[in-house]
């Protein structure tokens, strides 16, 4: 049995303060036995740290005597019950306390793979280290199920959000509720997003949202989006894609939008739209796209036609927007699809005759007899006005009960 | 030069006496065109222009997207109603009249002549400076252009707009692409109705100088002698054959009428400044969202 250095120190503590071992609660010292000293205690560092009047006077500080002060309900409320000052503190077992003391424990000595995770970590690397206690607090350390209740959340986050004050989650977006930071960006190998190792970083993305939304993650793989293979063999060479698509191209991160969220609808046709640009605005051209603008949740937006992680293009057979899928692809909506139906065009482009003639046609005719209207009539219209303006500066005054020859201009009755 | 006040209604001035030249049915079909006509123009624009900034706030006002449909459709089948009732009115007044054939073909008919192209062409010559301005009669091409402009705007809009409403159905039969036909002929043709009423009905009959800023006929349904005289030239000689007729607001055409009531003239002065003070508001909209 491979125990650490844990046990040695204590032991000398111990006899150094004349502790009986048997004030330590005794279902504790069970439950820790099988790696720790049976007579392992805090009772003498007790006795001065859990004492703010006897600190602050050897102190001679109250600040300084706050820090000191360690209650014995606070570790023993922590997951690190049970565990004697001296497994952390160590050099510290003599009284007066040896200055600087020398100290060899470090969490490291017990959680080894933790702390190589963190070596890696952003954390690690920064100019001023964010070490072990600055997330996990000191003597009220909190074990990792706890930290991963929902209730236990709030406080989990809270460090993270001391430093990172901006990347906070808005009350009212997703995963602003029970959801840990390190749920996402990882508990100790925490890297930014834009690292390869990071785990929002491409190839590992689709594992960690996946793992609470297994079943998104699954469709995800037969997305032309999701399998890069397909992509590749659909563009062919094409267009080469500027980046590769992950779930926060469209749901995003912190600012994500849920889908009971009034903005959802409008939200997810901006982010497709962010590279599908052409259909996005002739999607805007169609009754769809224009009443979702206005605020609709009941017309269609992008997902309603081409699915949310199954989209594939219309070549492919078991596309949403294939042609044989079409007629059940908008009876989702419109109950009463029939083969003639789904020849509607969501996305019409008036400008685009190969695509659609009568549109086109359409479109030229009204507006030329727009133009026509406002030409004609509208000339109609400034003509009069000139007439009667040219005329009134010849002294011919137009009315109602006015004469006409110049002579009589301007008499009322 | 007199400084007798020139009442803001430019039917109500010049001399008496005053005449009938729109009936209550006349009346009233115009003011239900013109409330359906508002309505369905300000629900229908945020739509058409959804991209435009007044879009949100005007669906706002109405309550929604949705809700702006549904009094978009309700005021559709108002408009239908009420243009049956014409229909019917008409079909009853051609069948009851005993000059069916002056009905049709007379100098104060309503229904498309020659003269009224002939008119047209003497207006432009008149803008030019050559010729007389042409003399009209009860209806000149200026008042058919307003009504059968309608009639042609209710067919094109109102059968596009009825194969949107119900696209299930009709897409039983009619390929999908008729529905993208159907909107842009909506939008189009609506567009064209607001340009040309809101523009070119407005100026002819209230802002050009000789009769700014109001003419409040087809509020009040009557004007002066010295109204028809100037703007209707053609039935001078009818006016004053009829000028000792019996006085009804039963309204036969070109029978001597009261003068309108005070209170009857508030009505019809306050409905023609707030309609083209929204008709002309709506044209800015229009400008606004094609010009951003």
């Amino acid at each position: 049995m491979s125990v650490p250095r844990r046990g040695t120190l204590p032991w000398r503590a111990i006899l150094a303060l004349m502790v009986p071992a048997v004030m330590a609660p005794a279902e504790l010292v069970a439950r820790q036995a099988p790696v720790r000293p049976p007579a392992a205690s805090s009772a003498g560092c007790e006795r001065c740290h859990g004492e703010l009047e006897l600190l602050r006077q050897q102190s001679g500080n109250l600040t300084r005597a706050q820090n000191l002060l360690v209650p014995e309900h606070v570790v023993a409320g922590s997951a690190h019950a049970g565990m004697a000052c001296a497994e952390c503190h160590t050099g510290y077992s003599r009284y007066p306390h040896p200055e600087p003391a020398t100290r060899t424990a470090t969490c490291a000595s017990c959680h080894q793979p933790a702390d190589t995770l963190w070596q890696r970590s952003m954390h690690a690397s920064a100019d001023d280290p964010v070490t072990c206690v600055q997330c996990h607090g000191s003597h009220d350390i909190r074990s990792a199920a706890e930290l991963a209740a929902p209730e236990g959340v709030h406080g989990a986050n809270a460090p993270c959000a001391s430093c990172h004050q901006s990347s906070r989650i808005e009350a009212h977006r997703p995963h602003a509720e029970g959801v840990m930071c390190a749920s996402c960006h990882a508990p100790h190998d925490t890297r930014a997003v834009d690292d390869r190792e990071s785990w929002l970083a491409p190839g590992r993305q689709q594992q960690t949202c996946g793992t609470c939304h297994d079943s998104v993650a699954v469709r995800w793989r037969t997305d032309i989006h999701g399998d890069a293979r397909l992509r590749e063999a659909h563009l062919a060479g094409r267009q080469p894609l500027a980046d590769v698509i992950v779930c926060t191209s469209c749901h995003t991160g912190h600012r994500m939008v849920g889908r009971d969220d009034p903005a959802f609808m409008l939200e997810s046709v901006e982010r497709c739209a962010t590279c599908h640009e052409k259909a996005s605005s002739t999607f805007y051209n169609s009754y769809h796209g224009r009443a979702t603008a206005l605020g609709s949740r009941v017309s269609a937006t992008c997902a309603d036609c081409h699915g949310a992680h199954t989209v594939l293009p219309d070549t492919f057979p078991a596309s949403h927007v294939a042609e044989a899928n079409l007629v059940q692809t908008c009876a989702a909506c419109h109950p009463h699809a029939r083969p003639a139906f789904v020849k509607y065009d969501s996305h019409p482009d008036p400008f685009n005759r190969a695509r659609n003639p009568w549109i086109f046609y359409s479109f030229f005719l009204m507006n030329g007899l727009l133009v026509f209207v406002l030409v004609v009539f509208g000339g109609h219209t400034l003509l009069w006005w000139l007439r009667l303006w040219l005329d009134k500066r010849r002294g011919i005054i137009h009315g109602i009960g006015v004469h006409h020859d110049p002579g009589h201009a301007g008499d009322q009755p | 030069m007199s400084t007798t006040k020139v009442p803001l209604d430019s039917a109500q001035r010049g001399r008496g006496p005053y005449v009938w030249r729109f009936n209550l049915m006349h009346r009233w079909t115009h003011f239900f065109a013109m409330l359906s006509f508002y309505v369905l123009i300000l629900t229908g624009l945020p739509l058409r222009f959804a991209c435009a900034p007044f879009a949100e706030p005007l669906i706002r006002f109405w309550g929604g997207v949705e809700q702006a449909g549904l009094i978009h459709r309700w005021m559709a089948g108002f408009m239908v109603a009420y243009t049956l009732v014409h229909i019917v009115y008409i079909a009853a007044r051609f069948i009851r009249s005993r000059e069916k054939k002056r009905w049709l073909w007379g100098s104060d008919t309503m229904v498309p002549h020659p003269q009224d192209a002939k008119d047209f062409v003497a207006m432009w010559k008149w803008f030019f400076g050559r010729g007389e301005r042409p003399r009209f009669g009860r209806y000149g091409y200026l008042e058919k252009m307003d009504y059968f402009g309608e009639v042609w705007g209710f067919i094109v809009i109102g059968g596009s707009g009825f194969v949107l409403w119900f696209p299930e159905f009709f897409g039983q039969w009619l390929p999908g692409w008729w529905f993208n036909v159907a909107t842009v002929f909506h939008g189009y043709e609506a567009m064209i109705a607001a340009a040309f009423l809101f523009t070119i009905h407005f100026f002819n009959v209230h802002l050009r100088p000789d009769k700014f800023p109001l003419d409040a006929v087809m509020f009040t349904g009557r004007a002066t002698m010295d109204y028809m005289v100037e703007e209707h030239p053609e039935m001078e000689e009818v006016l004053r054959r009829n000028a000792d007729g019996p006085v009804s607001e039963r309204a036969i055409h070109d029978l001597p009428a009261p003068p309108p009531s005070r209170r009857m003239t508030l009505v019809g002065t306050v409905l023609g400044f707030v309609t083209w003070g929204i008709g002309l508001t709506t044209i800015g909209m229009i400008l606004w969202a094609v010009l951003c």
